[in-house]
């Protein structure tokens, strides 16, 4: 099933206005200023595609928000919703891609911390620290579900394709993706002690290697509607496995990608006439980029890459080039690379050099993004909808389960003393990690390990989708300490790397040879239970994903005591991470129903995953109160009995319930997630010899 | 400097250079179980050229000593403890 584009929303240096864009695109203009909103002391390059300070305050204003990351997502999302009513609005899910997300709002919380200001508790509390989607979705009246995507500059690909998949499955009629991020000075610092800064606007594929920064948003409404954009025809991911910033230099992760995109939107390479890539101008993209599309598309097809007039726009950019690729495709053109000549020795034999828009005739496009930890995305955007062979939705199943915490790895004998669990496999010793990324390696591990996933070798078959909360605190702190002691030129390369929401995954997926697709979902409470019901959809869409590891973890840092001493806290904070395998392999628990709603529809979203299967027992994870008319016989409150885990709880709640089946202490268990922010996640997980046949994955 | 005095300003450095290495790279040793012979990068404890920028930014601040314009700054200098130690006594000496 493709899914049509209905309406497009832009907030970039080089426009607001989408024609007026795509003619300044064609041209060959680029948003490349010296960005004059922040100092940069001991920095070379001031060089981004950015917007000046006083649009960017006129922006904010607009916007009616302080922190400029919102202000473009809100900008940008405005006009991609204008002609919906306020009931259509209500029913549309929100899925936000970020890479920094509110970074404005968490630097003055940072600036706060070091007693230059006063510690302002709002500032912990908004949705912009934890939950960029909510943010976005009540400054628009959105009701629907909504999540935030965040594999740093993979963000926007990602997005995209779990807002294919979750259509495809009916959990969403009206989905908008909105992309967002703003360039700050600690963006600046972080590239640049990776040594990845170019001191002029980039130049993908041409002389001299080095990345520019950019900013802006850029939104895609998703959905039935009379006269479509364009299509989205497929997608897919896959993860390198092999180092933390650096992609595989053979490319052969970002090829994985391309093929199974291809399978997935059922296309043969020839079908796609265009390329839309990563091109991010660095030595380490750049040709590893360049051996996959050779690979999977030979040297025929042209490849544009649009940082080199947008910037590398982190989160944004698997959004606004995807959004650049489908102009192009309506317009019959191919967007140039500008500075791409003369070509460096490996390069695209086509790069749509020339400095302006070339015309041409093709029907499909692919976009593809890359990112820190190793994760690869590419869709597949054509001009007109195509009809798919609808595939049976497989059952899923339960393979394995890990959990990780001050529990003794039972979360189900810590809810309910009488029962005894099974005792758990050999832990995985993680080495030079930090604490989130140690809890999450761990819980995945022992996953792994129960559902006999060899711990050697390469698993190509094995996705992943993770939840974080306030994620690598520590490697946040570090960076910030760094930054502020060193100065802005001397920080922690290693702690910026380490730091970005999607670092704990890469980490894992690279210690167990994970190499599926990698997602990672930055919600704050329920984003563990958001993984579980996004990597079930990954499992019933993609063929080729045999397996879903869907996991989270949360460790103690600045932010959690922060969190605690403000009183903000609904019960002591646990260090714990949770992680379940997911299969279409009859085994002895199956996902019998999964549902998501916002924080508003708690009974209907339950009433949709139990469908009438009555569960004897519901475990709740909830940051705030726990209402009295749950379903089942008994409730266990897990965050009351084990302590406060805002990513984790969402996953050690089907934990428990797992167990409890797997042991026959109860046939149907209900996990319940609830957020203020992040809404409402419901999974219903039985025992199949029950021999219910209705089923509601 | 007596040679007790280079001993002892020796095994003050080595001590200097396993805390840095472990706060700094994250490794899961304490810093007197290090061993300043084991090679750090590669098969040793897999460090990689991120951490190598990280090691020479921290240890120019903690030794005040300018490695990224130094003129005997090379990769071998940072494959183990003991090549760092000699490395920071050489740049202390030459700002001296």
């Amino acid at each position: 099933m493709s899914i049509p584009v209905a309406r497009i929303g832009i907030c970039t240096p080089l426009g607001r206005d989408l024609e007026a864009f795509w003619t300044r695109i064609a041209a060959g203009d680029d948003g490349f200023i010296e960005v004059d909103r922040f100092a940069l002391p001991g920095l070379p390059t001031r060089w981004a595609s950015a917007f000046d300070g006083p649009t960017t305050a006129k922006l904010c204003a607009e916007a009616g928000h302080d922190d400029p990351a919102v202000a473009f997502a809100i900008l940008a999302a405005r006009d991609a919703v204008a002609e919906l009513s306020a009931e259509q609005r209500a029913a549309t899910a929100l899925i936000c891609a970020t890479s920094a997300g509110a970074a404005d709002t968490h630097d003055a919380y940072d600036r706060a911390r070091r007693g230059k200001s006063d510690l302002d508790p709002e500032l912990l509390a908004g949705g912009a620290f934890t939950s960029f989607a909510s943010v976005i979705a009540d400054a628009l009246g959105l009701g629907g579900a909504r999540t935030t995507v965040s594999t740093a500059c993979a963000s926007g690909g990602h997005a995209l394709g779990l807002a294919i998949d979750l259509m495809r499955s009916g959990d969403a009629e009206r989905v908008l993706v909105v992309g967002a991020d703003a360039v700050h000075a600690s963006l600046f610092a972080g590239f640049h002690s990776a040594g990845a800064l170019a001191p002029r606007p980039c130049s993908p594929f041409g002389e001299g290697f080095g990345m520019s920064l950019g900013e802006g948003a850029g939104a895609l409404l998703l959905g039935a509607c009379e006269d479509p954009v364009a299509s989205l025809l497929g997608w897919s991911g896959s993860c390198d496995a092999y180092h933390a910033t650096a992609p595989d230099p053979r490319g052969e992760g970002m090829a994985r990608a391309f093929r199974s995109a291809l399978v997935d939107a059922q296309l043969t390479p020839d079908a796609v006439g265009a390329f839309n890539a990563h091109g991010t101008g660095t030595e380490a993209n750049d040709p590893a980029e360049t051996h996959a599309i050779r690979a999977v598309f030979g040297d025929r097809i042209p490849v544009s890459a649009s940082k080199s007039q947008l910037g590398h726009t982190q989160g944004a950019a698997g959004v606004l080039e995807a959004i650049v690729a489908t102009l192009a495709l309506r317009h019959q053109h191919l967007p140039p690379t500008l500075r791409s000549t003369p070509a460096r020795r490996v390069a695209p034999a086509d790069p749509v050099a020339g400095g302006r828009a070339r015309p041409a005739r093709y029907d499909a496009v692919m976009s593809h993004s890359a990112a820190f930890g190793g994760t690869n995305v590419a869709v597949i955007i054509g001009r007109s909808p195509r009809a798919r062979e609808p595939e049976p939705k497989s059952p899923v199943f339960l393979a394995g389960v890990g959990a990780v915490g001050p529990f003794e790895g039972s979360v189900g004998s810590a809810l309910d003393p009488a029962h005894r669990p099974s005792p758990s496999g050999s832990p995985l010793r993680v080495r030079r990690a930090d604490p989130v990324t140690k809890l999450l390696t761990q819980a995945v591990a022992h996953a792994t390990a129960d559902a006999d996933v060899p711990r050697h070798g390469a698993h190509d078959g094995v996705a992943m989708v993770i939840g974080m909360a306030d994620g690598p605190q520590d490697s946040m702190r570090r960076f910030v300490d760094s930054r502020d002691q060193r100065g802005l030129g001397q920080a922690s390369a290693a702690a910026f790397a380490r730091m970005v929401f999607n670092a704990p995954a890469g980490a894992a997926a690279a210690a167990l040879g994970l190499r599926g697709a990698n997602l990672t979902l930055w919600s704050g409470h329920g984003a563990g239970a958001q993984a579980v019901l996004c990597g079930a959809r990954l499992l019933q869409h993609h063929g080729d994903v045999q397996q879903v590891v869907c996991a989270a973890a949360d460790e103690i840092g600045y932010i959690t005591a922060d969190r605690d001493q403000l009183g903000r806290l609904p019960a002591t904070p646990l260090a714990a991470g949770g992680a379940l395998v997911l299969s279409r392999t009859p085994s002895d628990v199956q996902l019998k129903g999964a549902a998501w709603g916002p924080p508003t529809q708690l009974d209907a979203v339950i009433a949709k995953a139990i469908g009438g299967l009555e569960p004897d027992r519901t475990v709740v994870s909830s940051d705030g109160a726990v209402p009295a008319t749950l379903p089942g016989q008994t409730q266990y409150i897990l965050d009351a009995a084990l302590g406060y885990a805002p990513a984790a709880s969402g996953v050690l709640a089907s934990t428990a319930a797992i167990e409890w089946i797997r042991a026959g202490v109860s046939g149907r268990v209900l996990a319940v997630s609830i957020a203020e922010e992040s809404g409402v996640t419901a999974l219903l997980w039985a025992s199949p010899t029950l021999g219910d046949d209705d089923d509601r994955t | 400097m007596t040679a007790l005095e280079r001993v002892q300003r020796r095994r003050q450095a080595v001590e200097d250079v396993q805390t840095l290495f472990v706060e700094h790279l994250m490794l899961d040793v304490e810093p007197q179980d290090l061993d300043p012979d084991a090679p750090l990068f590669g098969s040793g404890h897999a460090l990689d050229s991120i951490d190598a920028v990280e090691l020479v930014v921290a240890l120019e601040n903690r030794f005040g000593v300018r490695l990224q314009e130094s003129r005997v700054l090379s990769i071998p200098h940072l494959r183990t403890v003991n090549t760092v130690v000699d490395l920071v006594i050489a740049e202390t000496q030459e700002a001296a």
